[in-house]
């Protein structure tokens, strides 16, 4: 299995190939990719140094541009494709039906993955991604349990990857608005969930409130663990009680399922976190690596306490759950 | 190594207590000019200009140190603090051990956040702007004795595992 892992910025991308990546993804410095926030990310000169280092260590380096393209700025989505095609890199994440279209007839020995944020989930919708666009590959949405991602690997006419480790959301992806009511921009739209901009911290007596443009949407008490201030993992009042109303801080750890995984023929995994640095990077694709290279060598797999114990550390809500793999209700 | 260990934790500890009483500004001084030499190419390159304006706080809190930085031409400088209340766009805060943490790679910033041991006060843009900045500094470039100093240094502050 490839372990497909998330650069921010040139020193998280040497971490993950320091620490055993077999690709990595990153995106320009715009809003054609879903982390556009300030002081991350590569322009065309730290492109460059990010691709040299990656052919010097035979990995792989794919670009996402996985946001959808604005009507009015469809040239900008256009440009980060050729950008990509000039700066040679093995594959382009897209999202956008238009942009993956003129991906494909411009540049048809482009390798193209079917981005999360397509929210494909049929062998239907990859067959007709892989007809209209020759897609090699697919990133499986976080909303399918393991059932259903077995049954889909039976079928897919295209590779596919799923995700490892990172930080969850309400999971309507390539779907989801819910910042846009309180802040105006969305991560398909704009490349951000709570545009940093609109973010406020306050303490105040009662704790640690954040406001996103002006609205309180959590308290943190003294000693309570934080989360990223996003509104889908806000606590409001909802029926006379106070709480998670939709979704909680918490981060997806699929470890336990590797084996089952591999079996099914999941060809890559990936891990979150371009916004993060290259600490976790590194120890995130470290304990990884350990984890596949250990299901390679055969035998029973069980997890390395020291690895749980990492990932826990460095994730978003400090249990880490199964995620939708499990979810009983699908 | 225990023993180089409770060393270097003694030897911190009265580095702290050795800081809260000097005068700040000749220390304020010493870090802007460190960090002007190792972000030299970045600083000629743009990647710091969201600082043109701005006054960030870097407030070591165990130290009762406030770093108040900005940026003149392609250089950083230590803006003195007309009055205390007046206050910068935004504030990063932590323990010195946590901004060691950070800086030698130990710790993920994110990870302090989430722990609320870090905290962004202010202008979370600019403040995230600084972090993801920082974040991208090529730490090689660092001179290696400082670098291993730092390590050092972060590795025996590091709280305990059982």
């Amino acid at each position: 299995m490839e372990l497909v892992c998330p650069a921010g910025s040139l020193p998280a991308l040497e971490a993950a190939i320091d620490n055993g990546a077999d690709a990595v993804y990153i995106g320009f410095r715009d809003e054609t990719n879903a982390r556009h926030f300030g002081g991350l990310n590569f322009d065309e000169r730290r492109a460059q140094q990010a691709l040299a280092k990656i052919r010097a260590r035979g990995r792989r380096l794919f670009v996402a541009i996985n946001t959808y393209a604005r009507p009015d700025r469809f040239s900008r989505w256009q440009s980060a494709v050729d950008r990509a095609v000039d700066l040679g890199a093995d594959a382009v994440i897209l999202a956008d039906i238009g942009l993956m279209d003129y991906a494909a007839e411009r540049y048809p020995d482009l390798a193209l993955h079917l981005s999360v944020q397509a929210s494909a989930t049929s062998a239907a919708a990859l067959s007709f991604y892989r007809r209209n666009f020759g897609i090699r590959r697919a990133v499986l949405p976080r909303v399918l349990s393991l059932k259903q991602v077995q049954q889909l690997a039976r079928t897919s006419p295209v590779e596919l990857e799923v995700f490892g480790f990172g930080s969850l959301c309400i999971m309507a992806e390539g779907r989801c608005h819910l910042s846009s009511y309180v802040t105006g921009e969305s991560p398909n739209m704009n490349g951000v969930c709570s545009p940093a901009k609109a973010v406020e911290w306050q303490p105040t007596p009662a704790g640690l409130d954040a406001r996103l443009n002006g609205v309180l949407i959590d308290r943190f008490g003294a000693g309570e663990n934080a989360g990223y201030p996003t509104l889908c993992k806000g606590r409001f009042v909802a029926d006379d009680r106070t709480g998670h109303a939709l979704e909680e801080p918490v981060s997806l750890n699929s470890m336990a399922l590797l084996p089952a995984l591999c079996a099914a023929g999941i060809k890559a995994i990936k891990i979150e976190g371009r916004q993060r640095s290259p600490s976790y990077v590194a120890q995130v694709v470290r304990t990884w690596r350990e984890a596949i290279d250990r299901l390679a060598r055969g035998g029973e797999f069980h997890i390395d306490p020291r690895w749980a114990d990492t990932l826990s550390r460095n994730s978003e809500g400090k249990q880490t759950t199964l995620g939708a793999y499990e979810r009983p209700w699908q | 190594m225990r023993m180089h260990s409770n060393v270097l934790r003694t030897g911190f500890r009265l580095g702290v207590t050795v800081a809260k009483r000097l005068p700040s500004r000749p220390l304020e001084l010493a870090a802007v000019t460190m960090l002007n030499r190792q972000l030299a190419e970045e600083l000629i390159a743009g990647e710091f200009d969201f600082l043109d304006g701005r006054q960030l706080d870097i407030a070591v809190t165990d130290l009762g140190l406030q770093l108040r930085i900005g940026k003149r031409a392609a250089s950083l400088v230590a803006l003195p603090r007309a009055k205390p209340e007046c206050r910068a766009d935004a504030t990063i805060a932590a323990c010195a051990a946590d901004f060691l943490a950070i800086v030698s790679g130990r710790e993920d910033p994110d990870t302090l956040f989430f722990q609320r041991r870090l905290t962004i006060s202010g202008d979370t843009e600019l403040g995230l702007t600084a972090k993801n900045r920082l974040d991208a500094i090529d730490r090689g470039r660092i001179p290696p004795a400082l670098q291993r100093a730092i390590r050092a240094m972060a590795e025996s502050l590091a709280p305990r595992v059982a």
